[in-house]
């Protein structure tokens, strides 16, 4: 019996190259009758198929809106749960804690370690206060202008610690560029040694890339790893290099490991609010969605390119660290990156556990 | 009608991207595929409004499986028409509820003096009801093949059956369908 099944298909085949029923079942004159009502079946069904009207171009707008827009929610409910996995008596926790601390020491405390540097004592509650600042905003505008200015308040101090030739421990974010042999992170000069961890994607100007490292007295930033951030990572971009100005434009925004890393290393010996704090780092995704959301909105994806010129090149960053790394990156990022496995110097904190 | 080639690794990479939640990847996996889910979600049901709208539900649902880690394993398009197959089923099954025993000899054959008394459209809805009466999957494969035009190799992988199953199908499908609509010819 599978012998008239592989001649069916022998004869539909021919069909398709353009012959007729009858001169195909001619060669198989013992199995016409029986092949015949099928072949005549398959001549209706393909007529079926031509007859297809094609779809609105109306409808494929919406069908891609609707898409771009269940992505930009999908992106926003992905930062909440995580948010929402604080238990309750942790949130009051904190809350007392913040009110006992305003009640005693006013915010005469928060305002003086604003210019905290890392390796200081007042610099965890800097970040414990940013952390509470972004948990306490709902506002999810106000929490990217938030974290744009965390964010780059990072990059302001690896500056600052380079400036004062100190050497301390260090994660950031920002954009990758070799100009003349010598690499910048946002226009922090980092030099990488033999022992530096790379991505095994090669670093490409404009990358998007998490730095681990220390600062020198040289005045830059020995490398202890680099990690390539998935597509759509926004970082600062710090102080333009001069030179290569395409470049330069890409970190636009903010980024979140780079805030998460130091908030990792430094909040581990001190607060340990901070974890929740961290989440905060998710919101990158924020600001990947507000984006998109645009987009979604019934603008097209390339819009999104000029309004932001790091889609580019984060997008090609994003690509080598797909190369680069395991799922488990991968995955990460879409959580938001603030998870302790994207990174060895996350892993080192190890504050993201109570998450 | 041209046999599509198909690679295994199809999509791996926009996979990938779709993870991050890119909407430029998003985009374009949208603009790439829809087309043809479309086409083969209008082809099971024959309504476009309807077709459009569980094409793009497809799409849904391809963002969620991602975002869930239950990604297509073997390749994107594959995925997205075997979903597309489910979602028309689910549809189809909330819709009418349809007994399987429908699909029976129980409907009389329509006999040839019926074809010079209906126009086109009566043709139509004659062969729409018949390949409605069809399993849902006699009614994939019929779709794959024919109104695809996925190569045998395709239909098989998309439908995670060996080449020999579907050729055998794929006859039973068509007997099945030219029993529902009698000796009426479309010529």
């Amino acid at each position: 019996m599978n012998n008239i099944y592989d001649i069916l298909e022998i004869c539909l085949q021919e069909l398709e190259n353009g012959a007729d029923v009858e001169s195909v079942l001619a060669r198989y004159p013992d199995l016409a009758s029986e092949l015949r009502p099928i072949l005549k079946a398959s001549v209706t069904v393909r007529k079926r198929s031509a007859a297809l009207p094609a779809p609105s171009p109306e409808a494929v707008r919406r069908g891609r809106a609707k898409l771009l827009q269940h992505a930009a929610q999908m992106r926003e409910a992905k930062v909440a749960p995580r948010k929402r996995m604080i238990p309750i008596f942790q949130r009051l926790a904190i809350s007392f804690t913040l009110t006992a601390l305003f009640l005693t020491t006013g915010t005469g405390l928060v305002s003086a370690s604003s210019s905290a540097l890392p390796g200081e004592n007042l610099y965890p509650v800097k970040l414990t206060w940013e952390n509470i600042r972004l948990f306490f905003t709902f506002s999810k505008e106000y929490r990217e202008t938030l974290e744009h200015t965390f964010e780059s308040e990072r990059l302001h101090e690896v500056n600052e610690l380079l400036v004062e030739g100190r050497h301390e421990t260090i994660q950031f974010a920002g954009v990758y560029m070799e100009v003349n042999n010598i690499t910048y992170v946002s226009g922090i000069h980092i030099v990488i040694l033999d022992t530096s961890t790379l991505p095994m994607a090669p670093l490409v100007n404009g990358a998007a890339v998490a730095v681990t490292g220390h600062t020198n007295a040289e005045g830059f930033v020995d490398v202890e790893s680099i990690e390539l951030l998935p597509e759509g990572t926004v970082v600062p971009p710090g102080q333009p290099v001069e030179v290569e100005e395409s470049h330069k434009d890409n970190g636009t925004g903010s980024k979140n490991e780079n805030e998460d890393k130091n908030r990792n290393i430094n909040d581990d010996s001190h607060t340990s609010g901070d974890d929740n704090g961290k989440d905060g780092g998710d919101d990158n995704v924020n600001d990947d969605e507000s984006e998109n959301s645009n987009d979604s909105d019934g603008t097209s994806v390339d819009e999104s390119n000029n309004n932001d010129d790091s889609n580019d090149d984060n997008s090609g960053s994003g690509g080598g660290d797909d190369d680069s790394k395991d799922d488990s990156n991968d995955d990460n990022s879409g959580s938001g990156g603030g998870d302790g496995d994207s990174g060895g110097g996350e892993d080192d904190s190890g504050g993201d556990d109570s998450d | 009608m041209s046999i599509k080639t198909m690679s295994i690794t199809d999509g791996q990479q926009e996979l990938k991207n779709l993870r991050g939640l890119d909407a430029q990847t998003i985009g374009a996996v949208y603009d790439q595929y829809f087309s043809e889910v479309y086409r083969y979600v209008l082809y099971r049901i024959g309504d476009q409004t309807l077709a459009e709208d569980i094409a793009s539900e497809v799409f849904v649902r391809l963002l969620e499986a991602v975002q869930s880690g239950r990604s297509p394993q073997t390749n994107l398009k594959g995925w997205l028409i075997g979903t597309a197959s489910h979602a028309v089923t689910d549809h189809l099954r909330q819709k009418y509820r349809r007994p399987e025993e429908k699909i029976s000899e129980a409907i009389p054959d329509r006999g040839p003096s019926l074809a010079a008394a209906v126009d086109q459209r009566e043709q139509n809805r004659i062969v729409n009801d018949a390949y409605a009466q069809l399993t849902p999957e006699q009614q994939h494969v019929l779709a794959l093949r024919f109104g695809q035009g996925y190569s045998l190799e395709e239909t098989a992988t998309f439908m995670n059956k060996n080449v020999n199953a579907v050729k055998a199908l794929q006859f039973r499908a068509l007997a099945a369908l030219q029993r529902e609509v009698g000796e009426v010819e479309y010529e």
